[in-house]
This record gives C-alpha cells, sequence and structure tokens, in this order.
C-alpha cells in the first residue's frame, strides 16, 4: 500500500516535471525570441534603415468612376508611409479637385478625389495624382463611358443574366441526359471527356484572371497570395463532397476565389 | 521669408561697387549654392539646389565695362560650378578640367572677368551631368545694362523653366520664376501706357523650346538683348534652351491680359499667369 502510493506520488512528480520541461520547451525560444526583438529594435540597424531612405510612397487607384460632368477616384495607400495629394492632372493638364476625407491618406488608409472635367465619351482621358514629393500615380481611362449605379434595373438585367448563362444551360444539359442514356460507351467517353476539358479549362482562366486581378490590389494586401490561399480552401473544402460528380468540384474549386 | 514669385520679378541684385586703382568700376557679388526643398505649385515640394535659396538664382546686375568679381561658395551636397554666358577667359567659363574646374562641396572660388557684351545673358551651373543639374534648379539670369542705360521703364525678370518632379526624363510643372500658374493668383500689376520691360530667359530643361504669348498686345524683340534696335514686332516668339530676350511692351488698354507659353501642353502645366493693367499700376 505504502510503497504503491509512494510510486503514485513519484509517479505524479515526475508527470508534473515532464509537464514543466515541457512548458519551459515550449516558452524558452519565445522568451529568447522577444528578447531578440527588443534587442533589434533597440540596438539593431533598424534606425538605419530610418534615417538613410526617404519614405516610400505607394498609392493604388483602385477605381476611376465616370459621373456626368466629374470622375471619381478611388484610392488605397498600400505602403509604409503616409502619402499626400497635392495636386490632379487629367489630360496632363492641371485641373482642379477636392479630396475626402483628407489630403493626407494614411497607411492602408482610403480616400476619394472629385475632378470636375468635361469627359468625352467614348475617348481615352488619362489621369495622373502627384503627391506632395512629387511622385506620380498614373491611371487611363481607356473608353470613357459613364459608370453604371447600382439600380434596381441594373440588378435586374444582371439577374437574368445569371439565368441565361448559369442556369437555363444546365438545364438543357440535363434534358440531353436520356439521349445520352443510349449512347454508345465511347461517346459517352467523349462528351464527359469534352466537359471536363471545358471545365478544367474554365478553371485555369479563371485563375489566371483571379492572378491579373490580384495584381492590381495594393501590395500591403497580398494579392496572389490571398488568390492562392483562396484557391486552396476552396479546393480542400469542395473535394471531400463525396457522391457528387468528379468534374463539378473542379469549376466549384476554381471559381471560388473570384 | 520664402520665396515669392512676385517679387522675384524686380529683384535685381547689383552687388558691392568700388573703384579700381585703374579708375573703373569693381562690382562684386556673392552667390552660395546649396540644397533646399522649394514649393513648386501649391502643395508640391521639389529637392531643389539652388544659387543663393532660390530657383531661379538670384539675377544679377551690372554695366557693360565694368570688372565683375563673383565670390561662389559651394555649400550643397554636390560639386558645382558657374558657367557664365558671355566674354571672358577660359579659366573663368566654369566647366569641369578648365581652371579650377569643378567646385568641391565646402569650398569655394573667384570668377573675375570684364562685363561683356551688354545684353541679357544666363549664368548656369556646368557640373556633369549637366541636365540633372540645370533642371535641379541652379540657373539665373544675368543682366549687362548697355554703358548708356536703357530708357526708364518697369522691369520684370521672367525665366522660363520647368521640373521633373518624378525624375522620368519628363516635366510635371512647367512656369515662369518656377511656381505654377502663381501669376494667375496673383497677377502682375502694370500701368496703363507705361512701357513694360521683360528680360525673358529660357532654361527649361528635357524640352528642346519654350515660348511665351501676350494677349492682347504686340512687344518689340531685342534678341539677347545685344542691340538697342528692335528686330521685332510679333506677340509670340520662340526660344530654345539658354536663348534670351528682351522684350518692351505698352498695353493701351487697362484690364487682366493672359500670358503664357504658346505650347498648350506647357500652357496647362502650369506656364501660364495676367497681366493686370490699370491707370495706377498698383
Amino acid at each position: 500500500m505504502v510503497s504503491e502510493r509512494t510510486s503514485v506520488v513519484a509517479a505524479g512528480r515526475a508527470a508534473a516535471s515532464s509537464r514543466t520541461r515541457l512548458w519551459l520547451y515550449g516558452l524558452l525560444p519565445l522568451l529568447l525570441l522577444a528578447l531578440f526583438v527588443v534587442f533589434f529594435l533597440r540596438f539593431g540597424p533598424l534606425g538605419v534603415f530610418r534615417a538613410a531612405f526617404p519614405p516610400v510612397e505607394e498609392l493604388t487607384i483602385t477605381r476611376v468612376a465616370l459621373r456626368p460632368g466629374h470622375f471619381d477616384v478611388y484610392v488605397t495607400n498600400g505602403g509604409p508611409s503616409p502619402v499626400t495629394i497635392a495636386q490632379v492632372l487629367v489630360d496632363d493638364a492641371y485641373w482642379n479637385f477636392t479630396i475626402h476625407p483628407a489630403p493626407t491618406i494614411p497607411r492602408l488608409g482610403r480616400a476619394t478625389i472629385t475632378i470636375p472635367y468635361p469627359w468625352v465619351e467614348g475617348e481615352t482621358h488619362g489621369i495622373t495624382l502627384l503627391s506632395s514629393s512629387g511622385i506620380t500615380f498614373a491611371h487611363i481611362v481607356e473608353v470613357a463611358a459613364e459608370s453604371p449605379q447600382p439600380t434596381a434595373q441594373f440588378l435586374l438585367t444582371f439577374t437574368l443574366l445569371g439565368v441565361y448563362v448559369g442556369i437555363i444551360p444546365v438545364f438543357l444539359g440535363v434534358l440531353w441526359f436520356p439521349f445520352l442514356r443510349r449512347l454508345a460507351r465511347r461517346w459517352v467517353h467523349f462528351f464527359l471527356s469534352l466537359t471536363a476539358g471545358l471545365l478544367v479549362f474554365l478553371g485555369v482562366d479563371a485563375l489566371a484572371e483571379a492572378l491579373e486581378s490580384a495584381g492590381h490590389v495594393p501590395a500591403a494586401f497580398q494579392g496572389t497570395a490571398l488568390v492562392a490561399v483562396g484557391f486552396l480552401a476552396s479546393s480542400w473544402r469542395s473535394s471531400p463532397q463525396e457522391g457528387s460528380p468528379a468534374g463539378a468540384s473542379v469549376p466549384h474549386a476554381c471559381w471560388w476565389p473570384i | 521669408m520664402g520665396y515669392d514669385p512676385v517679387a522675384f520679378l524686380t529683384s535685381f541684385e547689383r552687388g558691392r561697387t568700388s573703384r579700381l586703382a585703374n579708375g573703373r568700376v569693381l562690382r562684386e557679388f556673392q552667390v552660395v549654392a546649396f540644397d533646399k526643398e522649394i514649393e513648386i505649385a501649391p502643395g508640391l515640394f521639389f529637392p531643389a539646389w539652388t544659387f543663393n535659396g532660390t530657383v531661379p538664382g538670384s539675377t544679377l546686375r551690372c554695366q557693360a565695362g565694368e570688372r565683375v568679381r563673383v565670390k561662389f561658395i559651394n555649400a550643397g551636397s554636390h560639386p558645382h560650378t558657374m558657367h557664365f554666358h558671355g566674354v571672358h577667359p577660359a579659366e573663368m567659363d566654369g566647366v569641369p578640367g578648365v581652371g579650377p574646374g569643378e567646385i568641391l562641396p565646402g569650398k569655394s572660388f573667384v570668377y573675375e572677368f570684364d562685363a561683356e557684351p551688354f545684353g541679357l545673358h544666363q549664368y548656369h551651373c556646368h557640373t556633369l551631368p549637366l541636365k540633372r543639374h540645370i533642371h535641379k534648379g541652379l540657373y539665373g539670369a544675368f543682366i549687362i545694362d548697355p554703358p548708356q542705360g536703357r530708357p526708364r521703364a518697369r522691369e520684370l525678370v521672367m525665366v522660363m523653366n520647368a521640373f521633373d518632379t518624378n525624375f522620368d526624363g519628363e516635366n510635371e510643372v512647367y512656369a515662369v520664376n518656377s511656381v505654377a500658374f502663381h501669376y494667375m493668383r496673383h497677377p502682375i500689376k502694370v500701368r496703363r501706357h507705361e512701357l513694360v520691360r521683360i528680360y525673358l530667359v529660357n532654361m527649361t530643361e528635357f524640352d528642346p523650346i519654350n515660348s511665351i504669348h501676350i494677349h492682347g498686345n504686340f512687344f518689340h524683340v531685342y534678341r539677347t538683348g545685344t542691340r538697342l534696335q528692335t528686330s521685332e514686332f510679333t506677340d509670340t516668339i520662340m526660344l530654345c534652351q539658354a536663348e534670351r530676350a528682351i522684350l518692351e511692351v505698352r498695353f493701351p488698354y487697362n484690364g487682366r491680359y493672359m500670358f503664357h507659353a504658346h505650347q498648350t501642353e506647357f500652357t496647362e502645366l502650369g506656364w501660364m499667369g495676367f497681366f493686370e493693367v490699370t491707370d495706377d499700376g498698383i
């Protein structure tokens, strides 16, 4: 009894000490890392970088909306330092503008610049923003046309478009099923390969477009990584769905990141 | 304190005069080159290299036949020179490799020569790379008055210049005397019928030519100012880089008259202003 109890206590003690050791092993590197970071920030070469380089200005023109008689330019500051918009050029001419909420856009901040301008339907216009240090950020409006506003009419049009493109063809395809069932096996294989190929093509095309769009995203948001994560996450999500036809998960996985 | 383009129009640096043993006038100037951030449009700043803290640098003015001594001090971050347009010995030409060559930061040199010929000239830094040293702002007007002087007039200095703010070899801002549209916001006041003399110098970098057009009026042109007879009566003239001309005009009517480069691209990028003609010129 006594020896039994002792061994239990010993075992308990041993377990406790191994748990302590586990915590120690877990926390020691973190503690050292924290110390290292503090040391680096305090005495490291970071100050040198701060002192020697002029501020890096990065501004992304995320969207230009054309309204009757003016442009609305939406910008995001994806750089490490604030950017102040000093002047605006339209078609290589200085132009009046207003900026909301303020001319100085903080890191990861956004602003809208309104430029009254008699833009010409169907023609090309160039917009250039000048920061207080003279850095330029340019955007080309390839073909000027009034930007659509989200009205009920607009929503209805797009809903109908979705019905035409996404629903009606599927029903038509299902109607084809009795015909396909009567075909020889090699013909069924042919149509399945055709479908799979088409879906793979759509998937690759969608991914390419997603990566292209990622290029327009402010650098701080890591557009490419975002697409990759979205792609992988959606592939992982759709693959365990058993019973669903193999082909269906391909477009699902590819459309997901868009 | 800061640079005022309106005050610059009529600011002439005449230096300090004394008599030499032979009775000639000795005129002494001091020019200091240093780096300075300047505002070239509201809210838009340019890291300039300056002569005497402004772009253009001080307008140096003397009379033909005088002995000119310019003490140049380089307090900037790069080697610079002062290269005068005019007649002078080679070692006073302010170019690399001749005479004193480049004046290093912290060093100084005295350029000395006879003021000739009379006319409107300019000075600029001639250190390589030349394009950069000029477009960064190292230039100014240099006036040598004829011995008998010129008729009394309201005199204005206009240096046509431009700035490449993002260093891509093209200018974002054009102006006279550096600040885009400044004389639109602050029209130049002149009196009706009075003789207005414009000392016009083109120091625009990157573009081969620049020009001026004055609305509603015609002016007499004295190219380089080296002849006292006018060569042309017009409302528009074109100058290549470093070319200059003296323009004389009398405004017969009151009102606001625009003046600008007649390259509309330059006009809309800042090179545009107004004369405001009134009975009293105030």
